[in-house]
C-alpha cells in the first residue's frame, strides 16, 4: 500500500499533469483560433 | 483547521514563483474570455473534449478539504479517510457512467433548474436554484475562510482582508471570464499542483529515513486505532455523506451540461473519480510519511505545509504555496460561476426572464455578489461550518431524487418535484437538529427516503399537465 500510494500514484499524477497541460494548450489554441475567425468574418 | 506555521517565511523566490503563477492565470483568463450570449457565459459553447471536463471536474473536486485536510487525517488516523472516503470517486464514477452523458443529451439545458423545470415546472426550478445558490454561498464562504486564514498565517495581515483578498481575486478571475475561462484556469491549476504535491511525496519517500516496513507498521497501526475509536454509524455516516452529499452538486452537473458529447461527458466524469483515488492516496500517504519527518509535537493541521518546508527548496515551496492557492481558487471558481448562472436561470428567469444582454450583466454582478456574500459569511464560524453541514447533506435529500426521475423518465407531476424537494429537505432538517440523527442513522438516508416518498405522493395530487411529456423521457 505504501510503495502504491508514495510511488504508482505520483507517477500517474504527473502523466495526468502533462496530458492536461497538453490538452490546455491545444484548448487555448482553439478558441484563439475561432476568435480569429469571427473577427475576419465580422 | 487552524493554521499555526510559525515557520512559513517566504523567500524572494517564493514570492516570484507565486506571482509568475498569478501572472498566467490572468493571461489565460484573458486569452479564453469571450461571451457574447449567456449561454456562453454559462456553457461555453457547449465544446468541452473529455480531458477538459476531466481536469474542470478534479480540480473542483480537489479543495482544501482533500489536500491539507485529507493530508492532516493522514497523520492522526493512517490510511482510515481513504478507505472510508473512496465512496466520492465512487459516486463520480456511477455519475459519469449513468448520469452525465443523460445530462449532456439537454443541449436546451443550462443549469440542473432547467432540467426539473423540463419535467416539474417553474415552481420545482425555483426551489432547486434557491438550493443551489444557499449551497454554493456556503461552500465558497468555507474555501474562503480557509485560504484567507492561510494568508493571515503567512502575512499577518487582518483576517477580513485576508478572506476578501482569496474570494475576491477568484471573483475577479470568474466575474467576465464564464465557464471556458474558468475551464482552462482550472486546467492549469491541476497542471500545477498535480506536479508539485506528487513532487514532494516522491521526494518524501526518497528522503525517508525510517526502513519502509516501520513506515507501513506505523500507518496499519494509525488506520486499526482509527477504526477502534470510531463507532460503525458513525463510519456508515462519513461513507454516506461522502457518497451522496456532493453527487451532481451544479459546478459538476455544470461540466455535463458543458461537454461537447455524452462521450466526453461520460469519460470526463469517469477519469475525474479514477484521478480523485490516485489523489486521496498521495495526499494521505504524505501525512503518513510525515511522522517521519516533523517534530512529534507539530500540529495535524500543519502537516502539509510543514513537510514543504522541511523538503523543497526556495522557490519550489513559492511553488507548493501557488499550488495550494490552485487548489482552493480553482474550486471557488467552479462554485462562483455555477452560482452566478444558477441565480440568473433558475432564481430570476422563473420571475423576470431577463434580455439576453440584462442576463450576461446579471451574470457578472451575481459572480461578484455571491463572493461578496461569502466574504461576510466567512466571518462567522465557527457556525458557519454547522451551516455548511446542513446546506451538504440537504443537497441529496433535495435534488437528488427528482432530478434522477426527470434523467430516467420517471411517470411524475409536477407536484412531484416541489413535493419531493420540500419533503426531503424538512425532514432532514428535522432529523439532523432537532433529532441529533437519532440510533446514528444519518439525515442523509432519512431524507432520501422522504424526498422518495414525496415524489411518489406527488403523482396523486395533480393531474399530469401533460401526459406527452412526461411520459416521455427527457431526449
Amino acid at each position: 500500500m505504501i510503495y502504491t500510494t508514495a510511488i504508482v500514484f505520483p507517477v500517474v499524477a504527473l502523466v495526468a499533469s502533462i496530458t492536461v497541460f497538453g490538452a490546455l494548450i491545444v484548448f487555448v489554441l482553439k478558441i484563439q483560433k475561432d476568435i480569429k475567425i469571427k473577427k475576419k468574418k465580422a | 483547521m487552524d493554521f499555526a506555521m510559525s515557520n512559513t517565511s517566504l523567500t524572494g523566490s517564493d514570492f516570484f514563483a507565486i506571482s509568475g503563477y498569478f501572472v498566467s492565470l490572468l493571461l489565460l483568463g484573458y486569452l479564453t474570455r469571450r461571451n457574447k450570449t449567456f449561454a456562453e457565459f454559462a456553457l461555453g459553447r457547449q465544446a468541452l473534449p473529455a480531458l477538459m471536463v476531466f481536469a474542470s471536474l478534479a480540480a473542483t473536486i480537489i479543495g482544501p478539504g482533500f489536500s491539507l485536510g485529507f493530508t492532516e487525517k493522514g497523520y492522526t488516523a493512517g490510511f482510515l479517510f481513504f478507505f472510508l472516503c473512496l465512496s466520492y470517486p465512487l459516486q463520480t464514477i456511477i455519475s459519469g457512467l449513468f448520469l452525465a452523458p443523460r445530462l449532456a443529451r439537454l443541449r436546451d439545458c443550462t443549469t440542473l433548474g432547467d432540467v426539473m423545470n423540463k419535467r416539474y415546472g417553474k415552481v420545482t426550478q425555483f426551489l432547486t436554484g434557491i438550493i443551489s445558490v444557499g449551497l454554493l454561498i456556503g461552500f465558497t464562504a468555507i474555501m474562503g475562510k480557509i485560504g484567507g486564514t492561510m494568508l493571515h498565517a503567512v502575512t499577518g495581515w487582518p483576517v477580513l482582508l485576508c478572506y476578501a483578498l482569496i474570494t475576491g481575486s477568484t471573483a475577479l478571475l470568474t466575474f467576465t471570464g464564464g465557464v471556458r475561462a474558468t475551464v482552462a484556469t482550472e486546467a492549469f491549476q491541476f497542471s500545477l499542483f498535480s506536479v508539485i504535491v506528487p513532487v514532494l511525496v516522491l521526494l518524501a519517500f526518497w528522503k525517508n529515513p525510517i526502513p519502509v516496513a516501520e513506515v507501513s507498521a506505523k500507518a496499519w497501526a494509525l488506520t486499526a486505532e482509527g477504526f477502534s475509536i470510531t463507532s460503525t454509524p458513525a463510519l456508515l455516516g462519513i461513507v454516506v455523506s461522502f457518497f451522496l452529499g456532493e453527487m451532481l452538486l451544479p459546478p459538476y452537473a455544470n461540466r455535463a451540461l458543458a461537454a461537447q458529447s455524452e462521450k466526453s461527458a461520460s469519460t470526463g466524469f469517469v477519469l475525474a473519480g479514477g484521478y480523485t483515488i490516485v489523489w486521496l492516496g498521495l495526499v494521505c500517504v504524505l501525512g503518513i510519511l510525515a511522522h517521519a519527518f516533523l517534530p512529534v509535537d507539530t500540529a495535524p493541521a500543519d502537516a502539509f505545509l510543514a513537510m514543504g518546508k522541511s523538503l523543497l527548496p526556495s522557490g519550489v515551496y513559492g511553488l507548493l504555496l501557488a499550488a495550494i492557492i490552485a487548489v482552493i481558487v480553482s474550486s471557488q471558481e467552479a462554485t462562483l460561476n455555477s452560482g452566478a448562472v444558477a441565480f440568473v436561470k433558475d432564481i430570476v428567469a422563473p420571475l423576470d426572464p431577463p434580455t439576453e444582454k440584462r442576463a450576461i450583466l446579471l451574470g457578472n454582478g451575481a459572480t461578484l455578489g455571491i463572493a461578496a456574500l461569502s466574504i461576510y459569511v466567512a466571518q462567522f464560524a465557527p457556525s458557519i461550518i454547522d451551516g455548511l453541514l446542513i446546506l451538504y447533506s440537504l443537497w441529496a435529500p433535495t435534488i437528488l431524487v427528482p432530478l434522477i426521475g426527470a434523467l430516467y423518465g420517471w411517470r411524475a407531476t409536477p407536484a412531484s418535484g416541489w413535493l419531493s424537494i420540500l419533503l426531503g429537505g424538512s425532514v432532514t432538517l428535522v432529523w439532523q437538529v432537532q433529532l441529533s440523527e437519532f440510533a446514528g442513522i444519518p439525515a442523509i438516508l432519512v431524507g432520501l427516503g422522504a424526498s422518495l416518498a414525496g415524489f411518489f405522493l406527488g403523482r396523486f395530487i395533480k393531474p399530469s399537465r401533460s401526459a406527452a411529456l412526461l411520459k416521455e423521457p427527457l431526449p
